[in-house]
Order: C-alpha cells, then sequence, then structure tokens
C-alpha cells in the first residue's frame, strides 16, 4: 500500500507536467486548427529563460542589494518567465504562423518543427553544449508520512500547476477574450466576419500556451535541476499525446489526459520491468485511442471544437 | 591513420604511444599491427584496439574490468549482500556496466542477489518509479554507472525518496561536472576509476607535484596513464638492450619485451599484460569528499 501511494505521487508530479505542456498543444489547435510542434521547444525556451532570471535574482540578492527570500525569488522567476517566453510565443506566431495561415496544413506543421530546430540549435549556439543546472531556490525537504516520502518541491509543483490550469479554464470561460477563443474555436472562418480580430486571438493563444510552457519549465528545473538544450524534444511528443488523447482543443481533456499518462507511465514501470515501461505504456495509450479515435473529450466533426 | 602509415613507413619509429580515445585508436591499432610496430594506447577502453593485435597494447583498464572491481569493493567495505542497479538500457557503455556488474555480484553473492535491475532511456530526467522500486526491494546498495547529468539527478531523486545508502558509480562519474550538478547530495558517495590527484601517495604524488609545477594545474587521468605508458615503453626498450638499428627486429624485440613485462609499478597501480595486451592492474576507488573532492580511498585489484 505504502509503494502504490509512493507512486502515486510520483505520478502526480510526473503527469502535472505533461498536462501543462498539453494544454499549449490544444489551445492553439483549437484556434488555428495546427498543432504547433515547436512547443516542446518553447517548453525548452522557458526552462532556460528560468534558469537565466533565476541565476541573475539569485546573484542580485547574494550581492546583497536586493536581499530575496528563496520562495519570493521563485515567485517572480515565474512570473517574469511567463512574460518573456509569452512574447518568444508571440514571435513564433508571427514569424512562423502567420505567413502561412492559409497554406496547406503539412507546411504549417512541418513549420513547427523547424522552429523546434532552430530553437534548440540557437540555444547550443548561445550556451554551448554544457548542460545548466537550475539553481536550487528553496530548500529541498523530504516529510516521512508513514513511509510515504513527499517533499515540499513536489507538493509545490502539484499545486502550481493545478492553480494555473484553472486560472486558464477561468480565464476561457469567463473573460472577453475567452470567449472570443472559444468562438473562434468553434468556427475560424465566420467568426473574424463578426468583427473579431483573429491576427490578436492568434496572438494572445501563443503568448498564454507559451507562458504556460514557462511555468512548466521552471518547475520541471526545479524538480530535475538538470537543463540540456534537447530537454524538450521527447517530453514535446509525449505531451502532443496527451494533448489528442485529451481530444483536440479541449483543455479540461488536455489536462486529464496530461495526468493520465503520468499514471500510466509510472504505473508500468511499477508493474513491469522498467525497460518495457515506454513499450506498454504507449500501447495502452494506442489501445485507449483504438475505442475512442477522437480522446475523451473530442468530437467526431473537426468544425464543432470546444475549449 | 594517415600519419600512423607514414610515422611507421616513413619516419621508421620504433615504437608508437598513443592515441588516445578509442575512436582513433581502433584504426590506429590496425595499421601498426600490420606494419608489425608495437603501439600502446594510453587511454583506449575499447576492447577492439587490442584485440587479434600481438604488437597493440593498452595502459587502462577496459570496461568490463569495473564491474567486478565495484563489486569486489563493496563487498569487502561494507559486507552487503543486495545490491540494486539503475542504469540506461539505450547506452553502450552504462548498459555494458551494469550486465558486468551483476554478472560479478550474483557470481559472489549467488543467483537473485541483484534485487532490482531497473533501467531508462537516454533523455529521461524522472525516476522516480525505478527509484520506489529499488528502495521497495531491500536493496542495500545502488550501483549506477551513468554519465554526470544523470548521476545529479538520480542522486537527488533517491534521496529525496528516502533513500539513505550508498551509491556507487564508474570512472563515467570523474568528470568536475558531477559535483557542479549534484551538489552536496553526491558527498560521501563511491565510485571506480583509472587514477585520483587528490590524496595521492608515493611516486603518483611526486609525478602530481612535478607536473603541477610544469603546466600549473593537475594532471587528469589521461595525463597519468599516458605517462605510464612512456614508463612502460622505456622498460621494454632498456629490456631489449642494443638496438640494432634494424627496425623490424627492434620493433619485434621491443614487442615482445612489452608483452613480458611483469608487475610494472605505474603512478596508475601495478600491471602486468595479458596475451591481448591488456593490462591487468587495480582500480581506484574514489571518494566524494565534504569538500566535493574525489578523494583517492582505497586501492582495489581484480
Amino acid at each position: 500500500m505504502v509503494f502504490f501511494f509512493q507512486n502515486l505521487i510520483n505520478a502526480l508530479q510526473w503527469g502535472s507536467f505533461y498536462a501543462m505542456i498539453a494544454l499549449g498543444y490544444s489551445m492553439v489547435y483549437s484556434i488555428l486548427m495546427l498543432f504547433n510542434f515547436a512547443h516542446g521547444d518553447i517548453f525548452m525556451v522557458g526552462a532556460y529563460i528560468g534558469f537565466g532570471v533565476a541565476t541573475g535574482l539569485v546573484a542580485l540578492s547574494a550581492s546583497g542589494f536586493l536581499a530575496l527570500p528563496g520562495w519570493m525569488i521563485l515567485v517572480l522567476t515565474i512570473l517574469l518567465s511567463m512574460f518573456l517566453t509569452s512574447f518568444v510565443g508571440m514571435i513564433v506566431e508571427r514569424v512562423g504562423y502567420r505567413p502561412l495561415r492559409d497554406a496547406p496544413r503539412a507546411s504549417a506543421a512541418i513549420t513547427g518543427l523547424m522552429i523546434g530546430i532552430m530553437l534548440e540549435t540557437g540555444n547550443l549556439i548561445l550556451l554551448g553544449a554544457r548542460r545548466v543546472s537550475f539553481p536550487p531556490l528553496i530548500e529541498s525537504v523530504t516529510y516521512n508520512v508513514g513511509g510515504v516520502f513527499v517533499t515540499n518541491k513536489k507538493i509545490m509543483i502539484v499545486l502550481v500547476s493545478l492553480s494555473f490550469m484553472l486560472a486558464l479554464h477561468l480565464f476561457v470561460q469567463k473573460t472577453r477574450y475567452g470567449m472570443a477563443m472559444r468562438a473562434m474555436a468553434f468556427d475560424y472562418v465566420v467568426v473574424p466576419l463578426l468583427g473579431i480580430p483573429i491576427n490578436t486571438i492568434a496572438r494572445l493563444t501563443f503568448a498564454i500556451g507559451s507562458a504556460l510552457a514557462a511555468v512548466a519549465g521552471i518547475l520541471f528545473g526545479v524538480a530535475y535541476p538538470v537543463l540540456d538544450p534537447y530537454m524538450g524534444i521527447v517530453f514535446g511528443w509525449k505531451a502532443f499525446v496527451a494533448a489528442i488523447l485529451g481530444g483536440r482543443g479541449s483543455i479540461m481533456g488536455a489536462t486529464l489526459a496530461g495526468f493520465l499518462m503520468g499514471f500510466i507511465e509510472i504505473f508500468v514501470a511499477m508493474v513491469f520491468p522498467s525497460t518495457l515501461r515506454d513499450l506498454i505504456a504507449y500501447s495502452i495509450i494506442l489501445l485507449i485511442l483504438v475505442f475512442r479515435p477522437h480522446g475523451f473529450f473530442g468530437e467526431p466533426y473537426s468544425a464543432r471544437l470546444r475549449l | 591513420m594517415k600519419v600512423n602509415t607514414k610515422m611507421i613507413t616513413e619516419d621508421e619509429v620504433l615504437v608508437i604511444v598513443g592515441p588516445q580515445s578509442s575512436k582513433q585508436a581502433v584504426p590506429a591499432g590496425d595499421v601498426a599491427d600490420n606494419y608489425a610496430t608495437p603501439m600502446i594506447s594510453p587511454w583506449s577502453t575499447n576492447p577492439d584496439t587490442t584485440k587479434d593485435r600481438p604488437y597493440v597494447f593498452r595502459g587502462c583498464f577496459l570496461d568490463p574490468f569495473q564491474g567486478p572491481v565495484v563489486a569486489n569493493f563493496i563487498t569487502n567495505e561494507f559486507g552487503y549482500t543486495k545490491a540494486a542497479v539503475l542504469y540506461d538500457v539505450a547506452s553502450d557503455y552504462p548498459k555494458g556496466l551494469a550486465e558486468f556488474f551483476k554478472e560479478a555480484w550474483e557470481k559472489i553473492h549467488g543467483e537473485g542477489s541483484v534485487v532490482a535491475y531497473e533501467s531508462f532511456t537516454t533523455k529521461d530526467a524522472d525516476f522516480s518509479s525505478q527509484l520506489t522500486k529499488i528502495n521497495q526491494s531491500g536493496a542495500e546498495v545502488l550501483f549506477t554507472p551513468q554519465y554526470y547529468n544523470e548521476v545529479a539527478l538520480i542522486v537527488q531523486q533517491a534521496k529525496e525518496l528516502g533513500w539513505t545508502k550508498p551509491i556507487v558509480g564508474s570512472d563515467s562519474w570523474g568528470s568536475a561536472e558531477t559535483v557542479a550538478l549534484c551538489g552536496e547530495a553526491c558527498y560521501g558517495l563511491f565510485f571506480s576509476t583509472h587514477y585520483a590527484a587528490a590524496g595521492a601517495t608515493g611516486k603518483t604524488k611526486a609525478f602530481i607535484d612535478r607536473y603541477k609545477e610544469k603546466y600549473d594545474y593537475t594532471p587528469d587521468d589521461v595525463a597519468a596513464l599516458t605517462w605510464d605508458s612512456l614508463g612502460i615503453v622505456e622498460t621494454a626498450v632498456k629490456k631489449c638492450g642494443k638496438i640494432t638499428g634494424k627496425i623490424e627486429k627492434d620493433r619485434k624485440c621491443v614487442r615482445d619485451a612489452m608483452a613480458k613485462i611483469e608487475k610494472y609499478a605505474g603512478i596508475t597501480g601495478q600491471m602486468t599484460f595479458t596475451e591481448e595486451g591488456d593490462p591487468i592492474k587495480c582500480a581506484v576507488i574514489v571518494k566524494i569528499s565534504d569538500k566535493g573532492e574525489y578523494e583517492f580511498y582505497k586501492s582495489v585489484c581484480p
């Protein structure tokens, strides 16, 4: 039982990363009907921006100019990096996607792949092949709850990511911009004719998705403090699987599917030899898709997508 | 390769020391052997460098050797009987070493004494399910022959999951980056390697001091192994006695003398060559000190 709960905690943390990245894929898809394949690399860029901001703040704090406690640095790092990474997302949209909005879908899809490679190699040129270590902003405290080990970092990661997901949900459901996004998701040919500026909404969608990826990147740095320029590739693919599994364009679906994938991966490794983890985990997901080809919350007609 | 051919056929060298990395040493060894010229690569750990090449030697031990070394060390040092292994199944070096360790450990402690044999794939960052399993298995020690970036993640996550027992590694830990990324979580852990600068004594210390004086930095394992390789060549040439000037004959003589060297006392340990030209020598166990330095702990022989 202890074994089970330990894995449950592990899976919650792991799943929250998938969920946050999957949201970015899903939102862009629902608005523009394309998958932003650079999203995994935007996650990487977010982590590196977070690394830069955190390192800067730590140095500033150490110099005595602005003495901040670790958690305060973390909060500032998250907010600043969200802001900065959202610009990366907006630039990617402006340069990579807007000129190709009416091009064949395949062209738009490879744009994402190309931008992803550009971001990876750009980072490699800028910072070199050395891996960087994310500064330990909060002291890791381990609690032993009846044999189950939980750290303060794990609790923080799950809570912070859940609150961002909730905030996104409220934004989409309760605000005017959210309503515009939902309308656009419903029909992106007719809705612009009604006076909703498609460019603004597309830019906003990319900005929000990228800001979430930045949060995921920083939390990732807190949990797994070794960053490298290729960290977003496989991770991005897997989150993309979660986005599809959740039902294209569904926020709720992407969140649930992200957590589900975390659970499947962790629990498969718990039961089977870990060498077979991904093989078995992704066979299970394939099987789910065979029975639910549109994912959990997806609908058969692509024109009727919901946020 | 071209350089090697040129050295052998035009410059008529008697013996070659180098190249260092297996990528160059494997083809260079082929050329040297074809021309019956003795060659010793100080640092190449790939078995192919010397395999079926009577004229080619090396100054370091091979990858498979570290498996039994670490297994022996843990058994003698801690007296543990149950071990866990965590390795990258998609990378040659860790996978090979994990297998050699398992084999050696089970030879000492019997079938099933490796109670958890867990793997992951390159680029994985979360090892929580594997480590939870290892925790659960009742293992007393964890062996993980990984590179520095993974070592940092594995060690930190293991601690966060309540693992308080020793974690032991191999020479792939021996980069300064290991401690830079891992921090205090890695202090007090052990790994096996070729040589350790900190805490060295006797001849080794004398070499380090002289090297530092001349180049102003601490010699790494490549420098130490190259020094030993030069020493071996020197011994062999001296043993041959007079150089006749007939290059083929002299080369053969040096080769035979090298193959016959017994218990050469180098700064990286005592060496005797096998028939393949690989030295039988001791490995060094390094302890990561409380200051994050790699300290010589003890020498372990096969």
